[in-house]
């Protein structure tokens, strides 16, 4: 057994090949691409689909956190108001005249305008 | 020269020329991978519509031999793995089958041996010995080790010769 045995057998079924014919390139072009169509309509349907998926876990991670319903706090103290007149501090003393000084009437008859000092 | 071509009507008659200049070669091949008129066909132009839908992507108009036949012996392997319910097969011998002659007969009972070997041994025969392709080359079509190339060959030789023994031992007796 050589390889020139074969090789002779091998042309030997090449000339006794007939081919039927059926290849034809402008079946194979359209074929190519209405393939072609299919893998691009697929492309972008996928990546519309990953865009909203994407958009949607998005929106879910960044919305706010639910705010809890307001509960009611405890209840206030009650504790007696202190007023102004009921205040323990004195109230800022009564002035009063000094001794042997006369308060002079002003021209307006106000007592408070100048102060006449006697010997 | 780069086939991204402008236009569609520029990639189809690229691709149409280019059809017409390999065709032969490419059914040639497949029939001699799977001696079926029919599926070397179907292999011929799984092979063509492949490279189509590459056709944009291929730099080397150089390489477009080596690539439709590394195309064709896969499709030929591939085919041969896939579930035989899902697998057509031609039952019919060709209507008009070439007449045996005398010095004709050897050849044609080897190439029956052959056609008997298991497809990964007969598309390296094919690759080896009718496309003349050295065991690199082989190795890339197959997409295997040039080690798997050889041991294949050796292996396919031997199923030959101890098939053509056998032969001439039972036409003796």
């Amino acid at each position: 057994m050589h390889a020139d045995d074969i090789r002779a057998a091998l042309d030997q079924a090449e000339q006794d090949y007939r081919p039927t014919g059926a290849a034809d390139p402008t079946a194979i072009i359209e074929r190519g691409r209405r393939i072609q169509r299919r893998r691009r309509t697929a492309a972008i349907t996928a990546s519309a689909f990953t865009v909203v998926g994407v958009l949607a876990a998005s929106f879910a991670l960044m919305r706010p956190e639910p705010v809890p319903p307001a509960v009611p706090g405890p209840a206030p103290s009650v504790e007696p108001v202190t007023t102004v007149e009921n205040s323990p501090v004195p109230r800022t003393p009564q002035m009063s005249p000094i001794p042997g000084t006369t308060p002079a009437p002003g021209p307006s008859g106000s007592p408070c305008c100048s102060i006449t000092v006697v010997p | 020269m780069r086939f991204s071509a402008a236009g569609a009507s520029t990639d189809t008659s690229a691709f149409t020329a280019c059809f017409n200049r390999h065709v032969d070669s490419v059914r040639v091949t497949a029939y001699l991978l799977c001696r079926d008129r029919h599926r070397a066909e179907d292999l011929t132009q799984a092979a063509f519509l492949k490279l189509y839908l590459a056709w944009s992507r291929l730099d080397e108009h150089e390489h477009l031999d080596s690539y439709l036949r590394k195309v064709v012996v896969r499709e030929f392997l591939t085919d041969r793995r896939r579930a035989w319910w899902r697998r057509e097969s031609g039952v019919d011998e060709p209507p008009e089958s070439p007449v045996v002659e005398p010095d004709r007969e050897d050849r044609v009972v080897l190439w029956d041996l052959i056609s008997a070997l298991p497809p990964r041994q007969r598309a390296v025969l094919v690759l080896r010995f009718w496309q003349d392709l050295d065991v690199n080359d082989t190795a890339a079509a197959l997409g295997c080790a040039p080690g798997t190339v050889k041991s294949q060959t050796s292996k396919a030789l031997a199923a030959l010769r101890a098939r053509l023994s056998e032969g001439r031992e039972s036409y003796a007796r």
